[in-house]
């Protein structure tokens, strides 16, 4: 097992054992970031296998500036938005009518990592996208706007939107929904 | 209003930080096949075909074009060939043979009527004689045995010759040859005795593209000798950067604001390999390389080469990374700053080399070899677009660092001895007997101490390319 540092050295020097551990150790996380922004897993595999190259070319240049897993999720995320610019996806205004259920919040406490994961998956292109890198990467609505070529305020309705479907699929989950009865007021 | 917009907000926020925290650190694992895809990008990556090898071109040319002329005058018999090719038509044979009679040894002469008696009855291909593109069977390489010396009788007579053919066209003789056979000591008058040889079927054949070069075929000698050669070789893709470098004192010079005055001094230094990025890199040999021929097929040879690999740090320092005290005073690189290192190698092979395929003047050999590679010296140069090196303060004057250069001790300890080995195809091209072109790509592979992890030092491709001459 290698260090971190020993990882950094041998990448830069090219070695493929050093370089197939680096792989192996930030592969399944990057994986799932891919999955989160692709349209299905072959795309995904896509968005490491691209991801991953620009990771190996540009290692010289991560700075020991915060977490290395941060740097590569960076560059990933990155090339994954030059090839969304590249497909010009459609940030379709897709109604995603009905209020916001108040508890959503709550039910989320008991949702299984993966459950939400293929929630998310299923929202349409623009709110996925647009979702990710305001929830899960910090990015803001200026900088979405400027990586995506769109305005801030399609940037801010898109997640908006985003939002209300995504809390609508998590109220109508029902093994989520059974969970919640049982945990919060004992009863199915 | 602006309490339930407040609310609102902090319900999304608060909806964000628990997808956030429920999906960090969330890992799904990627398809086998991804990696084996990866593995074979990485090996392919970064080919960048040096201009250097593009600016070499034209000088290879040149000085081969320069090497033609320079043997090719001192040579009789090319002279008697391109007297020939002027004159083909024309010019009585009795001519040449007079300006060249004293070429012929007496000796070994024999009348040209009782040797075209002796082989009327046999077919020859004589075309390769003529060097006009006609239909002829592939010149074979043969071991020459002893069938040239029953041609190399004592009875030819060259007034004979002279007389059965003086005065007639060249063509004619040619004519005739397609349904004579000529001996080698005859091919000798007409200029093409240098390069001529026997075949097992007794039947004469030119081998102007006969790989080694040989000149001529000496009765009931292999075709054995020294060749010595130049050959420069530029490195034309690389398949890793995996170079590491040594620790290396930099010095720099530094001159006051009026340039009245310079100061030179030694930095500390700089071992923190984590602070470069290697964006590209450089190689290529040259030298002196001698070779025996074996078999006339098969060399054994060895050399002494000047190699040198370059690889170039890029823009990517962020800071200053020189450090020095001279004189209470700070020097202090300023940052964007790119390296350029030289690693310089005296190269010694021992390679072996085939000649698989000959027809005309090519020939396709393979080549295989092994060498010690003594490293040198290590330079290094400095390159900022930007900005001044830095400044310096001593005595209160104000110094500008103007140039920075490293060097690097080298130690039995830092890898100064490495190995190599080279497998290679290529052509060989007759421009003259004794005289000839070499090229093809080389697969080069070294392994050094310098690398500590015992990763390969250098890979890559390079495109030999050289002139023999064979004594």
């Amino acid at each position: 097992m290698f260090s971190e540092e020993e990882l950094l050295k041998g990448c830069l020097n090219n070695s493929r054992i050093h370089q197939k551990a680096f792989y192996e150790k930030y592969a399944g996380k990057m994986y799932a970031l891919c999955l989160r922004y692709a349209k299905d897993n072959m795309e995904a595999e896509d968005f490491l296998q691209e991801g991953f190259m620009k990771v190996y070319d540009n290692l010289g240049k991560y700075r020991n500036e915060g977490s290395l897993e941060g740097w590569i999720r960076k560059v990933i995320v990155n090339n994954i938005l030059q090839a969304i610019r590249i497909k010009k996806i459609q940030f379709s205004e897709i109604d995603a009518a009905g209020k916001a259920q108040e508890n959503e919040t709550d039910i989320l406490s008991v949702m299984a990592a993966d459950e939400l994961f293929e929630l998310i998956r299923k929202l349409p292109n623009g709110y996925r996208t647009v979702f990710n890198l305001y929830v899960v990467e910090e990015y803001s609505h200026k900088d979405i706007a400027a990586a995506l070529g769109i305005s801030e305020g399609t940037s801010k309705s898109q997640l908006a939107r985003a939002r209300m479907m995504l809390q609508k699929m998590v109220l109508k989950n029902e093994s989520v929904k059974d969970l919640y009865y049982v945990e919060t007021r004992g009863i199915r | 209003m602006k309490v339930l917009k407040i609310y609102i907000m902090s319900k999304q926020e608060e909806f964000d930080n628990k997808v956030r925290q429920i999906l960090n650190g969330y890992e799904m694992p990627p398809p086998e096949r991804i990696w084996p895809d990866l593995d074979n990008r990485l090996s392919g990556k970064k080919h960048v075909v040096k201009p250097v090898f593009y600016l070499f071109l034209p000088a290879f040319f040149l000085f081969s074009v320069a090497a033609f002329y320079y043997f090719g005058s001192k040579s009789p018999s090319s002279k008697v060939e391109s007297e020939i090719a002027n004159q083909e038509n024309r010019k009585s044979l009795l001519d040449l043979i007079s300006s060249h009679d004293n070429k012929i040894s007496g000796g070994k002469t024999r009348d040209l009527k009782t040797s075209l008696t002796q082989r009327n009855n046999r077919s020859a291909n004589y075309h390769a004689i003529t060097r006009q593109p006609v239909n002829r069977k592939p010149f074979r390489q043969t071991d020459p045995g002893s069938k040239i010396n029953s041609n190399e009788n004592s009875d030819f007579k060259p007034k004979s010759f002279q007389n059965e053919y003086s005065n007639t066209p060249l063509t004619q003789v040619i004519t005739d040859s397609k349904k004579k056979e000529l001996s080698l000591n005859h091919l000798k008058y007409l200029g093409f005795g240098k390069s001529a040889i026997d075949n097992d079927d007794d039947k004469i054949i030119a081998i102007h593209g006969y790989h080694s070069g040989i000149k001529h075929k000496p009765a009931g000698k292999k075709f054995s000798g020294w060749e010595i050669g130049a050959v420069f070789s530029p490195q034309v893709l690389r398949f890793n950067d995996a170079v590491k470098y040594l620790p290396v004192t930099y010095n720099y010079q530094a001159k006051d604001t009026d340039s009245k005055s310079t100061y030179v001094g030694t930095t500390q230094s700089v071992t923190d390999e984590k602070d470069f990025l290697l964006s590209r890199s450089t190689s290529f040999s040259a030298g002196i390389s001698v070779r025996y021929n074996i078999t006339g097929l098969l060399y054994a040879g060895t050399g002494v080469f000047y190699q040198t690999v370059t690889q170039h740090f890029g823009k990517t320092i962020s800071g200053p990374i020189l450090f020095s005290t001279v004189k209470s005073a700070d020097l202090q690189s300023a940052p964007e700053i790119s390296f350029d290192y030289s690693y310089n190698y005296l190269r010694i092979p021992l390679y072996f080399n085939y000649s698989m395929y000959s027809t005309g003047r090519l020939s396709f050999y393979a080549e295989a070899g092994a060498a010690i590679n003594i490293l040198n010296s290590v330079k290094t140069t400095f390159k900022n677009s930007e900005q001044p090196y830095g400044s310096l303060n001593i005595n209160q004057n104000m110094y500008a660092v103007t140039s920075v250069s490293g060097e690097s001790p080298l130690s039995t300890s830092s890898g100064f001895i490495s190995y190599s080995s080279n497998f290679s195809f290529g052509v060989s091209y007759l421009i003259e007997p004794g005289l000839f072109l070499q090229a093809g790509p080389e697969y080069n592979i070294m392994i050094s101490g310098l690398n500590k992890d015992n990763t390969d030092f250098y890979k890559g491709l390079s495109f030999p390319m050289s002139i023999f001459y064979h004594f």
